[in-house]
């Protein structure tokens, strides 16, 4: 109940009592006798308090604080889109708040002072568009001695051996998630005039000030009491975003009914190609990708929930003979070991010398074939350990809103869409929407046009929508693509991939594709 | 306080909007047969699968060896088959077809005996494989004469419609009501029947030319079946899914071009 309400309703009780009770009263119908009862009981209910409490409790909940920019969601996009509001001549004026659940000023903001001696588990790859509008637009300074920039991608089919090679010098980077937020957050301490971070905070509730007015502002209610009202709501609260759901935006897809496997790899030797290293196995996408020295990061879809568990499981010695393994093995071969490791009927020895055996027999068949190549050009730098507690799991799945903004919302990132992560797209794409939000509300600003209002956001809604689609499209397909053993399937993705190879112009628009060129 | 009995009685007698199981009466017989299992017939017919038939087939002299047996005069027999109406086009006297009609609804009530979606947890009921499977295993021991049931219960004639194809899919209905798999309320009630309908035929076919070992083949076929039925539809699912996501985000990308402008 808000507060005006209340006052309102303990006044009117007190002057029901002060009314005259004489003859009138006798000539009142049954129906407000018995509204004179509710409101005497009432009445009593209240005089048990003191006066003063009672519209003290009122007062507490009474004024929300205003302000011109709630963010909900301390993540890449909701950091990168407050540092890009107040580092922007034309916002910088807006007064922003920014609301995360998790521990954002002492677990992240710690870690650019003090970085751990090995790499995180939640690694990305960002493309060269959103580092520079990271490092040149907003002027944040990343960690760099924390990325890996890496020249190309060599991507094979775990049926055939059609492969792709793409190469181009710093075509991506690789650079951990908390380097990014801990990185904005450093750059937001120059800015804190009208910058307000509550962090290890929920959201409680989401209302509209007028309830029938969908232009009216956004009320927010925080678990630790506090109330805002706002301009403009911004969601980048991920998949299950409560303001997404508050704004009744409909978001359509479905889980891949696959998990995505992360950890962090020390390789025996510094890699002789620093390149990325991607296999399309039937059970999902397998990739190995360069961080700096002799480290990589593993990103491993693994087809249904119970081959992931295992792999969480494996002790580190078989769970690196099993990556290792994963980029030169059949399937077939791949599917005997999860087997066995399953029943618990294959000791590491034994894992270990069955797959030395089967990797040089597979080694052999291709020098006999006349292939003098090196290793190293085809297959990635061996893995000799896993970095304790960073393998982690995760359910993938595809979803795209139908909009992404609404009268005084608007949504980036996940919470907008989500996607595989094979193509490494998920978190550029948000960096974009972040891009086109602030630039469309620059535009209104300069246009003096209200912030909240769908005449500002939705250039922004427009300018994304097709773009992400296709994104997400494409990644969505190559999943599907890639998902089957099917003969006629894996016969033409092997043929398509074996002729994009040889084929420059495509090649080059892949790389573009990649690179977020386009 | 007389305000309180009220709402007290009132609360305690109401009766919810929605048919619930406690307030119908159990039917008296096993629906369609017209007895149930403490009659007479009910004897003389159970008697007759178990024993007779495996040894005569389905004819009427498993019918008589049982009514002899039981110390029945064999003149019941004409009071077994009086609910059927006599075939006008073939030779099957209305007994064994009350005797064929009493082996699929019997062995069907049997199945799902002891199970209760209503109060059972979803994940503690069996598997649709699992029944499946089960309802093979019950013609084990009538193997031999699964291909003159068979020819009796497909000829054309108004057996086939008005008791065969019925009985068949109350059987796959009671197989997906009874088991864990997720039920609907669309057209893929329908789809869905017809699917483990097509899969249990198919499997009983196999059975009736089945010479391996204790049926383990048959079994083996059924599960496979079963497997690329559910797995169909599983495509179609997906498919139609789809459909809708590319629809809407059709609409969503012109809606996206218009706001251009």
């Amino acid at each position: 109940m808000s507060s005006r309400t209340m006052r309102v309703f303990s006044l009117s009780s007190n002057c029901w009592n002060l009314q005259p009770q004489g003859n009138k009263g006798r000539k009142r119908t049954n129906k407000n006798l018995r509204g004179q009862m509710m409101l005497s009981r009432t009445r009593t209910v209240a005089s048990k308090y003191p006066r003063l409490l009672v519209r003290q409790l009122a007062t507490v909940k009474a004024a929300p604080k205003e302000t011109d920019v709630l963010i909900v969601g301390g993540g890449p996009a909701g950091l990168t889109f407050a540092t890009a509001i107040k580092t922007s001549p034309e916002l910088s004026h807006l007064s922003t708040t920014l609301v995360d659940a998790g521990d954002i000023k002492n677990k992240v903001g710690s870690f650019y002072d003090n970085p751990p001696d090995y790499f995180t588990n939640r690694v990305v790859s960002l493309t060269p568009k959103s580092l520079n509008f990271l490092e040149h637009h907003l002027k944040v300074k990343l960690m760099n001695e924390r990325i890996q920039p890496y020249d190309g991608l060599y991507i094979t089919d775990g049926c055939t051996p059609a492969t792709l090679d793409l190469e181009k010098d710093s075509m991506l980077y690789m650079i951990e998630i908390l380097n990014i937020q801990s990185s904005l957050l450093k750059k937001m301490q120059e800015h804190k005039h009208g910058l307000k971070l509550i962090d290890q905070t929920k959201v409680a509730n989401i209302e509209y000030t007028d309830p029938k007015d969908p232009q009216s502002w956004p009320i927010v209610t925080l678990d630790n009491g506090e109330v805002f009202k706002t301009r403009l709501l911004v969601g980048a609260d991920g998949f299950n975003s409560p303001v997404r759901k508050f704004s009744g935006i409909h978001s359509r897809g479905w889980f891949y009914n696959t998990f995505g496997l992360v950890a962090t790899l020390k390789l025996e030797t510094p890699p002789f190609k620093i390149r990325g290293w991607q296999r399309f196995l039937p059970t999902g996408p397998i990739a190995h990708l360069p961080l700096p020295g002799n480290n990589a990061t593993l990103v491993w879809s693994t087809g249904g929930e119970a081959l992931s568990r295992l792999l969480m499981s494996l002790p580190a010695e078989q769970f690196t003979t099993l990556v290792n393994a994963a980029f030169i093995l059949d399937d077939a071969d791949m599917q005997f070991y999860y087997k066995q490791l399953s029943k618990g009927e294959m000791t590491t020895e034994e894992l270990v010398k069955d797959v030395a055996s089967r990797k040089e027999q597979v080694l052999e068949s291709l020098n006999d074939a006349g292939d003098d190549m090196f290793v190293d050009e085809h297959y990635p730098p061996l893995v000799s350990d896993v970095v304790e507690n960073t393998r982690a799991r995760f359910p993938l799945k595809f979803s795209h809103a139908d909009t992404y903004c609404t009268d005084r919302i608007a949504l980036v990132g996940d919470a907008a869409h989500t996607t595989h992560p094979l193509a490494g797209q998920g978190l550029n794409m948000g960096q974009g929407d972040v891009e086109a939000l602030v630039s469309a509300l620059e535009k209104a600003s300069m246009r003096g046009l209200d912030i909240g209002s769908m005449l500002s956001l939705e250039p922004f809604w427009a300018d994304r929508y097709p773009f992400n689609l296709t994104r997400l499209g494409m990644a969505d397909k190559l999943h599907k693509i890639y998902h089957t053993n099917f003969e006629p399937v894996v016969a033409l993705r092997s043929l398509g991939l074996n002729l994009t190879n040889m084929i420059p112009p495509i090649k080059d628009r892949i790389m573009d594709t990649l690179t977020g060129k386009y | 306080m007389l305000n309180r009995s009220i709402l007290k009685k009132g609360l305690f007698s109401y009766r919810s909007y929605h048919p619930s199981l406690k307030e119908y009466v159990k039917p008296a017989t096993l629906s369609p047969l017209t007895y149930n299992k403490e009659s007479v017939q009910y004897k003389i017919l159970s008697n007759a699968l178990t024993k007779w038939v495996p040894k005569h087939g389905f004819k009427e002299k498993a019918i008589t060896d049982s009514l002899n047996e039981l110390g029945f005069s064999s003149s019941l027999l004409s009071v077994i088959g009086a609910s059927n109406s006599p075939a006008i086009f073939r030779s099957i006297s209305p007994a064994v077809m009350e005797l064929i009609k009493f082996q699929l609804v019997s062995k069907r009530y049997e199945l799902t005996e002891n199970l209760c979606p209503d109060t059972t947890p979803k994940n503690e009921l069996p598997s649709l494989e699992s029944l499946l499977l089960k309802r093979l295993e019950m013609d084990k021991a009538i193997g031999k004469q699964i291909p003159h049931l068979f020819a009796e219960l497909a000829t054309p004639s108004s057996f086939l419609f008005d008791v065969a194809l019925p009985e068949l899919h109350r059987l796959s209905d009671d197989m997906i009501y009874f088991s864990n798999e997720k039920d609907h309320h669309d057209m893929a009630w329908y789809t869905k029947r017809l699917g483990v309908s097509c899969a249990y035929v198919s499997s009983k076919l196999y059975m009736a030319q089945d010479n391996s070992r204790d049926f383990e083949d048959t079994l083996s076929f059924a599960k496979d079946k079963l497997h690329r039925i559910m797995k169909l539809g599983e495509y179609y699912n997906n498919t139609e899914e789809y459909a809708w996501y590319m629809f809407m985000v059709s609409t969503n990308l012109v809606r996206a071009r218009l706001a251009r402008s």
